[in-house]
């Protein structure tokens, strides 16, 4: 499936196996993960498209069966993988109050050590990452006092303050309306561009289609992993949701209609 | 946006002072209030017996609860934070109702009541009140069966109060005459904490704050969820771990040398989040002196209402706490909160 050499890959998968009580949630799962790419993690409910991200994460399943730049996930540090994977939850929530400077502030701990206060490195870090979402302006506001998209943004900017090179995201177009779910998309690209890699389960095909690769998923298995720009994978993710939706190109994008 | 009306986290030094400031006065109260009177501090250099009523009295019944407060108020922020729950008290895993088991069945093996005068009575409920707390916590964990689980933990927590406050009734029922001295010790009082109690709970007050401030940035973390504070690299296994240690240390410590005290700490880390946004650290300590206030203001109180006889402060702490949390839920409940 792939050719390119093992150290083009950011994240490995080899014969990974999660089991929820009696339920199996990925069955023997094997993947790459390009370097320096967007990849799109794509299925039915179900299918284990979360549990796959929490696994590359290194925060459920065998760590032993995961590679990050060709080092098992059981040989890194806690802190040391935290500062190389940032992650975002779906539907990510906060308990008490605080400002959204100080929420995006905790972004930085993989970087700071017991005692440690922020640098003016960390401060920095998280005035770019809430000027990337466009959330610099309000800062000082009380998360509790913001909607559902603009939390959200928050969040996101909360696992960009981690400037780690992998990022896995997780729903992250949740509650955002059109103009922010293409500005997410748009910062995706950027991060890209940077030469990050950005992993996400997305529910909008449509999104899901701006990525550069695509890992389809079903009943806890990869059914089929491409560029999106291949027919064989759009035929893939058509037949993947019974093929009730169809993919066609308009204006050098693919956009998905439903049938 | 009742958010702006708090104190901003900039001016926290000024909340550090007025609240050092008033616990001075607090403690400059505790030692003047008594049944012989404020006269007893006038005569102090001059009259023998109030020096020794000052220096072996009011003096360390006085930083006791100082020091009781201060354990308990930290302990609640520590829970809460841990437990990730605003209604977590110290005594969630069971340990109030572990310590009154083992004070019961040591009323029964010492056949004397929690404030006698005798000296090793004293110190045999004292360690029996601490050996509870601590093998209600230990019950606690292996029910559980790790640290792992916050919620089968709180549960867990539960069961052990339960069987324990079962058995304690059991033990009470069976020996009448140590019904009222458990009373006592249920109630809570400062009235038996001496200087030896003092030092006991100052050294644990000492090591439990290094040690939940070098944590306390994984309780920051903890308040985005489990997963997301283990994606950033926090280690919540150890630090669980730790922190429990710390809570049965503290609340052993402080039930042993006052009996129950309800309320102190779970209304003094609310008491602080009301009055500014600050992170664990800050929270952690600040509670600790909130408490402390509280603690010593309610003991002030209970030696006044019915002077020159003495309320158990616990009943006080219990008002005071159960109507202060009243009206923070009204004043949310107006503002949309707790919706």
């Amino acid at each position: 499936m792939m050719s390119a050499p093992a150290n083009s890959f950011a994240i490995q998968i080899n014969n990974a196996k999660v089991s929820y009580a009696e339920r199996s949630a990925l069955n023997n799962i094997s993947l790459n993960i390009t370097k320096g790419k967007w990849t799109s993690i794509i299925g039915p409910n179900g299918a284990g498209k979360s549990t796959l991200l929490r696994l590359c994460a290194g925060l459920q399943g065998d760590p032993d069966c995961v590679r990050l730049d060709g080092t098992f996930l059981s040989e890194l540090s806690h802190a040391k993988r935290a500062r190389h994977i940032a992650w975002l939850g779906q539907n990510e929530t906060v308990q008490g109050e605080m400002s959204v400077y100080e929420l995006v502030m905790l972004g930085r701990l993989p970087h700071l050590s017991w005692f440690d206060k922020p640098s003016e490195h960390d401060h920095l870090k998280v005035i770019q990452a809430l000027e990337s979402v466009h959330a610099a302006a309000w800062k000082e506001r009380p998360i509790d006092e913001l909607s559902g998209g603009e939390r959200q943004r928050v969040f996101i900017a909360r696992a960009l303050a981690v400037d780690a090179d992998i990022l896995l995201m997780d729903e992250p177009l949740s509650s955002l309306d059109p103009p922010h779910q293409a500005d997410c998309s748009e910062l995706i690209r950027s991060l890209v561009a940077r030469g990050k890699t950005v992993v996400t389960v997305l529910h909008e095909i449509a999104f899901a289609l701006s990525a550069d690769e695509i890992i389809v998923m079903q009943e806890g298995r990869v059914r089929f992993q491409g560029m999106v720009d291949q027919h064989e994978t759009q035929r893939h993710v058509e037949q993947v949701f019974q093929n009730r939706i169809e993919i066609h190109s308009f204006k050098n994008r693919l956009i998905v209609l439903p049938v | 946006m009742h958010n702006h009306r708090k104190i901003t986290p900039e001016r926290y030094p000024y909340l550090l002072g007025m609240i050092v400031f008033l616990l001075c006065i607090l403690l400059f109260l505790g030692v003047s209030v008594g049944s012989t009177g404020f006269e007893t501090l006038t005569s102090l250099l001059s009259d023998p017996t109030s020096n020794q009523i000052i220096s072996m009295v009011r003096l360390p019944r006085s930083i006791g609860a100082l020091l009781a407060g201060g354990l308990l108020g930290m302990t609640g922020a520590i829970a809460q934070g841990l437990f990730r729950n605003p209604l977590a008290d110290p005594y969630l895993l069971g340990s109030a109702s572990g310590a009154s088991f083992f004070v019961a069945l040591g009323l029964i093996f010492f056949g004397g009541s929690p404030f006698a005068g005798l000296f090793l009575i004293r110190v045999g409920l004292t360690g029996a009140a601490f050996m509870g707390a601590v093998c209600a916590v230990c019950l606690t964990l292996l029910l559980a069966g790790g640290v792992q689980n916050s919620l089968r933990l709180l549960l867990s927590g539960v069961i052990v109060a339960v069987i324990f406050g079962a058995l304690s009734s059991l033990v009470a029922l069976s020996s009448p005459e140590v019904l009222q001295a458990m009373q006592a010790f249920l109630l809570g009082s400062t009235s038996f904490v001496t200087w030896s109690g003092c030092l006991v709970m100052a050294f644990v007050l000492g090591v439990s704050l290094v040690v939940s401030f070098s944590m306390s940035r994984v309780l920051d973390g903890l308040t985005l969820g489990e997963t997301t504070a283990e994606s950033l690299g926090l280690q919540l296994k150890s630090t669980r771990i730790c922190l429990i240690a710390v809570i049965s240390l503290t609340t052993g410590s402080a039930v042993a040398q006052v009996g129950l005290i309800a309320f102190v700490g779970l209304v003094a880390p609310h008491l602080i989040r009301s009055l500014v946004r600050v992170n664990h650290a800050r929270l952690i300590f600040l509670s600790a002196l909130a408490g402390a206030g509280l603690l010593l203001a309610a003991d002030i109180l209970a030696r006044l209402v019915i002077a020159p006889q003495e309320l158990p402060v616990g009943v006080l702490t219990a008002i005071l706490g159960g109507g202060y949390l009243f009206w923070l839920m009204y004043r949310g409940r107006r503002k949309g909160a707790f919706e």
